[in-house]
Parts: C-alpha cells; structure tokens; sequence
C-alpha cells in the first residue's frame, strides 16, 4: 500500500500543522514530524475528534488503541517530505517560525468551510493531537516504532 | 517471564523522596529493629500492584507519603508505575505510569488509568482472552478473566503465614484469592497449559459435534435446522441464480424455494451479488491487518540488531535526501534538516536501548484471526459468481430438483435420512489427530518432580529439621500443601514446631519457583519477598542489643543460617538454570549471619534513626 497518494495535498498537509501547533504553541521537529502520520489514520482522527474524548497521556493512548500503530512507521516515513514541504510553505507565509530549535505559530490559518470536510475534522482534533504529540518524544518514538 | 524489582520510591509529603534499591538476582536482605518499616515494604508492594484494600499501616508511614511507587524490569522493559497514598482506608484510584522507567523528582501525576495499566502488565504476565478461569465458583465465574494479581500468590510469604501450620498461600482469607488458587495452579506451574486447555476445547467441541452428527443421522426429520443444512447447497445455488435474495437466513430461504417451487412464478428479480465482495476485501484488510500487527511485535527486534551499525545515519533523513526531487527548498530548507536531524538524533541516543511497549497485541491478533474465520464461514455460504441459467430449460430442472429435495426432506414419514457418514468419518479423524496429554498424568508428574526439588531442599537443611531430617517431602496437590512422610510409610504426619513450619514453607516456595523456571513458566514472575523468616525463633523481632542474641540458643542460630544458606543456594540454582530470580527478605538478624553467603546482599540496616521513613524526614 502506498501511503504517499494521501499525502499529495499540500494545503490540507499545512493546514494539519499549523492548527496543531495552533495549539501547542511549540514543538520541536521531531514532534512535527508525527502530526501527519497521525492525521493520516483516519480511525485516529475520528476518534481524537470526538468531543467525548478525553485525553490522559500518550501510555494510556497508546495500550488502549495500539491497533492504529501498526503501520506508523510506514506512515511516518511517507509523511516526512510532505511535512518538510508543507512547514517551508508556512515559514514562507509567515504562519509558522523555526525557533529555538522548533517551530512556533506565529499567526493562524483560519479554517474555512471551503476546505473540506478531512481539514474540519483535522481542526476538531487537532488540540487532542497536539496533546498526543507533544508530550516525551522519545516514548512516542520507541513506542510506535518509528525505525530511526 | 523476567521480572525484578529495581526500587522503591515513596514521594514524601515534605516533598522529599526517599528510595529504596533492590538486586537482581540476589537475596536482598533488609534488617532492623521493629516497627521501621520493613513489612511495609510488602503492603506497599502489593498496594502499587492494584491491590484493592490495603494494609499500608496509617501511623509513621501512610501518613507521610503522598505516592508509592516500584521501578522493575519486566521482560527487558524498565517500567515505573506508582500509586497515590490511600486516603484512610480508600485505595486510590490515580496511577502514574512511565513507559521509559522515568521517576519524576516532585510527586508524580496521574497519566493512566488502572484498568489500562492492569491490560498492559496482563500482557506481560502472558494473560490474554485464553487464559481464563477453568470452572465457577461463588466468586468466580468460569470462563472470566485471570487477573494477573492471582499469579502473585506465588510471590509473598507474609508475616501472617509463614510459620501457619497449615496455611501456605497469602490472602486465603479472601474468598477471590481462595477460589482463585485451585483455579490458575496449574497454569502458573505449568501442569497445564493454555496451548492444551484450548486443545482439549477444541477436542470437546468436535466430540460434542459428532455425537450431534451420530444422532442427526438417526432422527433427521426432526431436526429443522439440519434439515437447512441439508439444503444449504441448494439454496446456495438459488441464490446464484437469483431466485432467493442474497441476505435472507437459512429459514426463510427454504420457505422462499418452496414459495418458488409452489407458484410456478420464476421467482424474484436477480439479486446482485455485491456481498460477496464486500466480505472478499473484509477478509483481505482484516488479513491485512494481523500481518501488520505481527511484523509490528517482531520485526522492531531486528531494527534494534541493526541499529549499532548504522549508529551515526539516520533513516529518516536518508529517506528524505533519497526523495530529493520530491522536496521543494526555500531558504529554510537546510534549517529545517539540520534542526530535524539534531533532533532524531538525539531521540535515537535515548531510545537506542530500550524495548517498546507490546501490550495486548497478541489478543487484538487472536480477535482478528476469530473474525476472519468467521468471515470465511460467511463467504463460504455465499456463491462466488452470479451463474445465469442459459436458457430456461435449466432453470425448469434446477426447480424440479429443488422440488423433489423439498418433498424429500420435509416428508416426517420419510426415512430416507441424510448421508452424514463422510462429515463423522470426517469428524472422528480430527478428533484423533488432536492428541492431549490428560491433565492427571500431569498432574502426577508434576507432583513427583516437586517432591523430588524439595527433597534435595530437605538434605541441604537436613541439621534444621531435627527428626524429621530423614523425612522425604510429600506435596499434597488437592490441598496445595506440603507435607513430610515418614520413609518407606504411606502416611503423611503432623509436622510440629514453628522452625519446621517455617522451613515448609521455604520448601513449598522455592521448589514451586524451581519447575515453574524449568518449565519456562510465563504467568509466574521469579521472585519471592520474605517477611522474616527467623520469626519462630525470636519470635517478633524486638531483640535489639547484642547482650539479648547470647541468650538464644546457638542451635536456633544454626537453623537461621541454614535458612539462609538454603536461599543463596537457590539464587545459584536458578542461575544454573540460566534464569535470574530475586529474593527480598526483610529481617532483624546481623549481617555475620551471612558471612560466606555470596549471593546475599544487604540492602540497609533500619536501625538508628534510618528506617523506611528515616526520623529525620518526618514531616
């Protein structure tokens, strides 16, 4: 399976980050390369999308729906040159700035329905992705085995 | 399964914290006067182990803690999990838990929830959907979950019972862990294993399957829903040829080909066959999936094998130069890839040692395999390929045939019964094939090989036990307890003596933890605490000076030492094994009762102002 088809999408690859780190404020890049494999999981998206969801800590996420990392390494490593294009795209427009070894939201890309409804579901979600993301970035790694 | 405990952590209320490290591999041995803390240590444990009463004393201790906590080593995993202290007798419901071994300098916050934490150890203890209660009891329902707290029975001989007479396992006063003993021995001892349970399952299900078919070939007419079964196929075609609609049961397909049949009508319109691919690529994805799920478990063993040679280079970003044409480059590019690649980097140091966490995937895999059999069952009923009839002349016989099955089958009077002799040949050579050792044979042989471990306990010891030195060991398996019988005697006898007690005990325990690591147990992990085993001679450990040891008699001394020479030689047993297990004792006795033990480790001396809360950080 080709996981590159999905990611062909420039804008909705920049809307993705920037709405996360919207609202992490900052993340490092390693952190910023797991919020398209992450949104490209659909099962994911719906579920950290969900109002009824609360989020508790990456370990908890993680035993409890370990089923949606089996292929994350695949994702992750089809991600990486959309994500390096879309964050130059948002340093460019001046949404995003690298900063102190990272990036920080400088301004918002403001949703629009005109988007679609993935971008709608990606900005219902992208808080709890944020918290999915920017906690210890060397568990996440180990733990969905992204091979390094 | 590996399994030692690394630490102790308690987070003070003064926001202090205090730690207590333990060895692998060794007699970990904590002495000291009364009430310092040391049986604590035992409550505490359990307490972080999801205990759900507690028996974490209020005064010195619970009142000054704000968190437990234990940091182990679980199958090459280093694992933190603490609990908040209990509110009174309330046990908390607040865990935190740290994939990485990490322990955090301030009181901890909550991160998981217990039953989340509970899945995840349970897979660790080997517990998945198969490992379940073999038969009810008042408490216990057959066929429920283990919990992975009945497999620590085997892990603690506690103050309460360690020179019982007749008592050997810890919390027998629960009904749960009382029923729960008989119910999991043979799993955690490895009499049984889940590989055979579902064997002898299987066994009992086609055995149950062909005595069914037996009597289904005797009285068919009376059997509705054999006698679908005996049309399956038929309706299996009317479908094809789209007299019947696709989703309808077997039920109403027979009354739809007798309508058929009946009205001389050519019967509804061709049902597409759409089912029939959806299911197809149900099949494929779930297939899909578990092939996923399995690489995910192994294949990252390999990648951790290969990552010491290609420790400087990074996949992610040779992936990216790899698909160089693919990236655009503005003037933030190199930015971007050297920040990135610091990053990873510094990810791959971290992380370069350490296992990830493997939960439940083994259940997920076994609940994908049961719903793609069921899928394939599904498939199987369904025609492949819609057939047309070519003209009509086909379609007139394929209802004339349908007609005369019908006639055939739903006459009671008729007793032309079904040939079903191929599908019982068919059943009975799967039964043979399926072979199971009974569990009584294993039972029997467990039973000799763990007289045979702890008569070698009773030689070693032989000096201790004073006349029953020449006693051969006698494990009653119905009771679980253990017993001396006079040699070349039938009869088991009433051992007296609390020191003989004790010594039973210690038997009991380690020759348990001896066949369960020659039986590459999975349930059991290899340790065992303690609480002072010198209790009959000294009774409660108040003895504080040496002027109060003259008194004791030099003999109880010996048996203390034998005692402790019977545990170091365990550690070395086990090592000989090629398996580790850990021992924590907590005692009042001074270190020269150890001289010349290599594996015995004193672990600290709760006397003088330190103990587990040392005086000078009470709050």
């Amino acid at each position: 399976m080709k996981f590159s088809s999905y990611y062909n999408n420039l804008g909705i690859n920049a809307f993705a980050i920037a709405s996360v780190l919207k609202e992490a404020g900052f993340l490092t890049l390693p952190k910023v390369a797991l919020i398209l494999p992450v949104v490209a999981h659909r099962e994911t998206v719906k579920k950290l999308a969900d109002r009824r969801f609360r989020f508790v800590s990456f370990e908890q996420y993680l035993i409890d729906n370990i089923e949606y990392f089996y292929n994350f390494n695949e994702r992750y490593s089809a991600s990486l040159t959309p994500m390096v294009n879309a964050l130059q795209l948002l340093c460019e427009i001046g949404v995003v700035q690298l900063k102190d070894n990272g990036a920080v939201a400088a301004s918002t890309l403001p949703f629009d329905a005109s988007m679609g409804k993935r971008a709608e579901r990606v900005q219902r979600a992208s808080a709890n992705i944020a918290a999915l993301v920017s906690g210890n970035a060397e568990v996440f790694y180990l733990n969905a085995r992204i091979e390094l | 399964m590996k399994f030692h405990i690394e630490s102790l952590q308690l987070w003070l209320k003064t926001e202090q914290r205090r730690s207590v490290t333990f060895l692998p591999n060794k007699v970990n041995v904590i002495t000291g006067e009364s009430h310092t803390g040391k049986t604590a240590i035992l409550d505490i444990v359990d307490y972080c182990m999801f205990a759900s009463n507690h028996r974490i004393s209020e005064s010195i201790i619970n009142e000054n803690v704000a968190w437990y906590g234990l940091r182990i080593h679980v199958n090459d995993k280093i694992y933190v999990l603490a609990r908040r202290a209990p509110m009174g007798t309330a046990p908390s419901p607040d865990y935190y838990f740290s994939s990485t071994g990490e322990v955090p300098n301030s009181a901890p916050s909550p991160n998981i929830s217990e039953s989340v934490l509970k899945k995840l150890l349970s897979a660790d203890f080997g517990i998945d959907q198969d490992v379940k209660i073999p038969f009810g009891g008042r408490t216990l329902q057959a066929n429920s979950r283990v919990s992975l707290r009945y497999f620590l029975l085997f892990n603690t001989i506690s103050q309460d019972i360690i020179t019982h007479s007749d008592q050997f396992f810890d919390k027998q006063n629960q009904a749960r862990y009382q029923e729960a003993l008989p119910r999991i021995f043979d799993i955690a001892v490895g009499i049984d294993t889940v590989e055979n349970i579902l064997k002898r399952e299987k066994r009992g299900e086609l055995e149950r399957n062909l005595a069914r078919q037996q009597k289904l070939s005797a009285r068919t007419e009376e059997k509705r829903e054999q006698f679908n079964a005996q049309l399956a196929e038929t309706v299996a075609r009317a479908k094809g040829y789209g007299l019947v609609a696709e989703n309808t049961d077997a039920d109403t397909s027979v009354t739809a080909l007798r309508q058929m049949v009946a009205e001389r009508e050519s019967g509804p319109d061709l049902h597409v066959s759409a089912k029939y691919e959806e299911i197809s690529s149900q099949i494929y994805r779930v297939s899909r999936k578990i092939r996923g799920l399995r690489r995910f478990s192994s294949e990252y063993v390999n990648h951790k094998a290969t990552l010491k040679e290609t420790a400087d280079s990074l996949q992610p970003v040779e992936y990216l130069m790899r698909n160089f044409e693919e990236t655009v480059r503005t003037s933030v590019f190199d930015d971007i890839l050297k920040n990135l690649s610091q990053g990873l980097q510094e990810i791959k140091d971290a992380t370069a040692r350490k296992t990830p966490l493997d939960s439940n995937i083994s259940e997920i895999i076994k609940d994908l395999e049961s719903q793609r059999e069921k899928l394939e069952k599904d498939l199987q009923a369904l025609p492949a390929e819609m057939e047309g009839f070519e003209n009509d002349k086909d379609k007139y016989i394929f209802i004339g045939e349908t007609k005369a099955k019908l006639e055939l089958y739903s006459d009671p009077q008729s007793d032309k019964a079904p040939d079903n002799s191929e599908l019982i040949a068919n059943l009975e050579a799967q039964i043979e094939d399926l072979t199971v050792s009974p569990v009584e044979d294993r039972k029997e042989l467990f039973t000799r090989a763990l007289d045979e471990a702890i008569q070698e306990y009773i030689t070693l010891t032989k000096a201790a036990l004073g006349n029953y030195g020449d006693y051969r060991s006698a494990f009653n398996y119905s009771e679980k307890k253990l017993h001396l019988r006079k040699p070349k005697t039938a009869s088991t006898e009433n051992v007296g003596s609390s020191s003989n007690h004790m010594f039973l005990h210690l038997f009991l325990f380690l020759g348990l933890h001896e066949l369960i690591m020659r039986n590459d147990g999975i349930h059991v992990a290899p340790f065992l605490i303690i609480d002072q085993f010198s209790r009959p001679y000294w009774g409660e450990d108040d003895q504080e000076d040496e002027e109060s040891e003259k008194d004791v008699d030099e003999s109880d001394v010996a048996k203390v030492k034998l005692a402790l020479g019977l545990l170091d030689q365990f550690i070395t047993t086990a090592n000989e094994m090629g398996k580790e297990f850990q021992m924590i004792v907590f005692e009042h006795i001074n270190p020269r009762y150890w001289d010349g033990l290599k594996n015995v480790h004193l672990v600290e001396i709760f006397r003088d102002g330190n103990a587990l809360i040392p005086v000078s950080r009470l709050g």
